[in-house]
């Protein structure tokens, strides 16, 4: 198990501009881990998890996910994607699709499996986050809290080996972030690879393996939850929790 | 009632002194106006309208082919009637309009086999909504489909004809076409093609690729500075010396290929509009969901661009319409072609007044309709206030 690595990160360097976001990433991640990536804003936690399916192109060092290195391949790139799913801060539901059309349009499309079984498998999906009664719905139609739910949905029909979510529940308003949270505590215990940007540190306390604390587009400290948040190390990490567990 | 009529005029009008004058002086000159519209319509000539009606229609198109219009525009209505099977509130004033207009108008004095036509026209209509409903079912989806995307090319083949100068269906040469059916054709034509170039001008100066970006821009901003009559003549003119006289098109093909070019330039700006008011984070969903570039275009970006964009699609639509008639200025007679043609016949000295107007209401009516369609599709993709199916 410790050495069935799903995520390797070697010197994961990148630049927006002159802007130096990424300043030499490294980390590996195990197959079935559950990280909680923390850190203030701005300092490329997302772009990093959004490097890890391409959604931004790293212009320095390696990135092997499952064996497969990411690079200019489309081939690779697609191969990557199709073992990924990726949650949004902003949901992205398709607005002129139903909420069942949003879960299979990607595996009928992308994976080309028939209509039926699509169907079949996006109604087990929203049993499963709870929203089976809201299939023929347009995403308009439904509050945060379900869009999300939906979208954790969406990425899931593509059967992905991991899961990104990037500050899913900071869109959403108090009462609705439980009920998404159910959803990834849930998804968390199922032994899939999750890697989650969030401030949620309930969440991260309950179910991550490991926490990675970012800054400066670099990873100032990782460790389990009870070293990090009990026993940190570096002062800008205690100075960081502070500040969130205070507010 | 009729105090409150009155406590209205009361309040409005004449609440004050000024305004009781406004109203007084206004009042005469409407009265002068409207009388004298009414006067003038009572006192000239109509007979100029159904005599010619046969050329503001079809030009100078054979007599003994114009069946081939009429089975057109049959197939048009059985289209309409399996698509109107799609509409979710039953019949709307339009479709109802639509319906009893043709079987209305085959109460005035036409020719028998006009009047027969036209009726069928209407039943035709409710003979495809009552296929699509109870025979055809899901699959009429396929028909309207199909249909409509082949409706193009069969009007093509059928009014234009392809057996030669004998045989069922013998050539009716460009130059025979006018009126509203030339019109037509050339404002379906054009509005499709730009539309499509347009799409691909839009994409392309998106693009990432500099030669297709630049390319894209330069033609874009090439066209969009020059006027469209400018295009037409250079079509006209300049089109048959650069091409071998073999190749060289006729003058319909240069007069539709300014117009197309013209409008996919502003066409194309306006695709591009709906494409930057579209969030990114569409395209990374749909990314991320391992979508290629093409579906992801086709399934997901396209159909909120259109969406987006209709109420100035509909602008760029009408006013594409309604430029069709430039093409009269080279020589073809198409709807205002026609009545120039007519107002310069001795036997309707005078009477181009009546012409025009009525030229006026048929853009009115195809510019309406054009808007009225817009407003029922923008209806129904409104997602967020829809009704669960």
């Amino acid at each position: 198990m410790k050495d069935d690595v799903i995520i390797e990160c070697r010197n994961l360097q990148k630049w927006f501009g002159d802007f130096h976001v990424l300043k030499g990433i490294d980390i590996t991640i195990n197959r079935g881990e559950v990280v909680v990536i923390l850190g203030p804003s701005g300092s490329g936690k997302s772009t990093f998890i959004r490097t890890l399916n391409h959604l931004e192109e790293h212009q320095k060092g390696n990135l092997i996910i499952n064996g497969i290195e990411m690079s200019h391949s489309i081939k690779n790139i697609n191969k990557i994607r199709s073992e990924i799913g990726m949650v949004f801060q902003s949901f992205n539901l398709f607005p002129h699709y139903t909420v069942l059309q949003n879960i299979t349009l990607a595996p009928v499309w992308v994976k080309k499996i028939s209509k039926e079984e699509a169907h079949t498998r996006a109604m087990e999906l929203l049993e499963r986050v709870g929203i089976a009664d809201q299939a023929q719905k347009y995403p308009g139609q439904l509050s945060g809290g379900q869009q999300q739910r939906v979208a954790i949905a969406r990425s899931l029909a593509m059967k992905p080996e991991i899961m990104l979510f990037d500050e899913p529940t900071s869109a959403l308003d108090p009462e609705m972030i439980k009920e998404v949270l159910d959803v990834m505590i849930e998804l968390a215990h199922s032994n899939m690879t999750l890697l989650v940007v969030t401030h949620e540190i309930g969440f991260a306390k309950a179910v991550a393996d490991r926490i990675v604390f970012f800054d400066y587009g670099k990873i100032i400290e990782m460790g389990t939850p009870d070293e990090i948040f009990n026993n940190p190390k570096e002062e800008r990490t205690k100075l960081f929790l502070s500040q969130i567990l205070d507010g | 009632m009729k105090n409150k009529y009155f406590e209205w005029v009361n309040n409005n009008l004449f609440n004050t002194w000024y305004n009781t004058v406004i109203t007084i002086f206004v009042s005469f000159f409407l009265f002068k106006i409207i009388k004298s519209m009414i006067l003038w319509f009572a006192s000239v000539s109509w007979e100029v309208i159904p005599r010619n009606l046969k050329l503001i229609l079809t030009g100078s198109y054979p007599v003994d082919a114009l069946w081939r219009i009429w089975v057109i525009l049959a197939t048009a209505a059985f289209l309409a009637g399996v698509s109107y099977n799609l509409l979710k509130k039953g019949f709307s004033t339009t479709v109802l309009i639509l319906i009893i207009a043709p079987g209305a108008l085959a109460l005035l004095s036409f020719s028998i086999t006009s009047r027969i036509w036209l009726l069928s026209l209407s039943l035709l209509q409710i003979f495809g909504y009552l296929f699509a409903r109870y025979i055809a079912g899901e699959k009429s989806k396929h028909i309207i489909l199909i249909g409509w995307i082949a409706l193009l090319p069969f009007m093509y083949l059928f009014v234009g004809g392809i057996t030669g100068s004998e045989g069922f269906l013998p050539v009716v040469r460009t130059n025979f076409w006018g009126g509203l059916l030339l019109s037509m054709l050339i404002s379906i034509t054009s509005i499709i093609f730009s539309f499509i170039i347009g799409l691909m001008l839009a994409l392309g100066r998106r693009s990432e690729l500099p030669v297709i970006k630049y390319f894209s821009i330069g033609v874009i901003e090439g066209i969009r500075g020059v006027p469209l009559i400018t295009l037409l003549f250079l079509g006209y003119l300049v089109l048959p010396l650069a091409l071998p006289s073999s190749l060289s098109p006729g003058v319909l093909i240069r007069a539709m290929s300014g117009i197309v070019l013209f409008h996919s330039a502003y066409m194309a700006e306006s695709i591009r509009g709906g494409f930057q008011g579209l969030p990114k984070t569409q395209y990374e969903a749909a990314y991320a969901m391992n979508f290629n570039k093409f579906q992801s275009l086709v399934l997901i970006i396209l159909p909120q661009v259109i969406k987006n964009i209709i109420p100035i699609l509909v602008n760029s639509l009408t006013g594409m319409v309604k430029d069709t008639s430039l093409i009269s200025i080279i020589g073809l007679l198409d709807l205002v072609g026609i009545s120039t043609a007519i107002a310069a016949n001795p036997k309707f000295l005078g009477d181009s007044p009546q012409v025009l107007l009525f030229l006026s209401v048929i853009y009115f009516i195809l510019c309406f309709s054009i808007s009225q369609t817009s407003r029922k599709i923008e209806a129904g993709m409104n997602y967020d206030n829809k009704e669960a199916v």
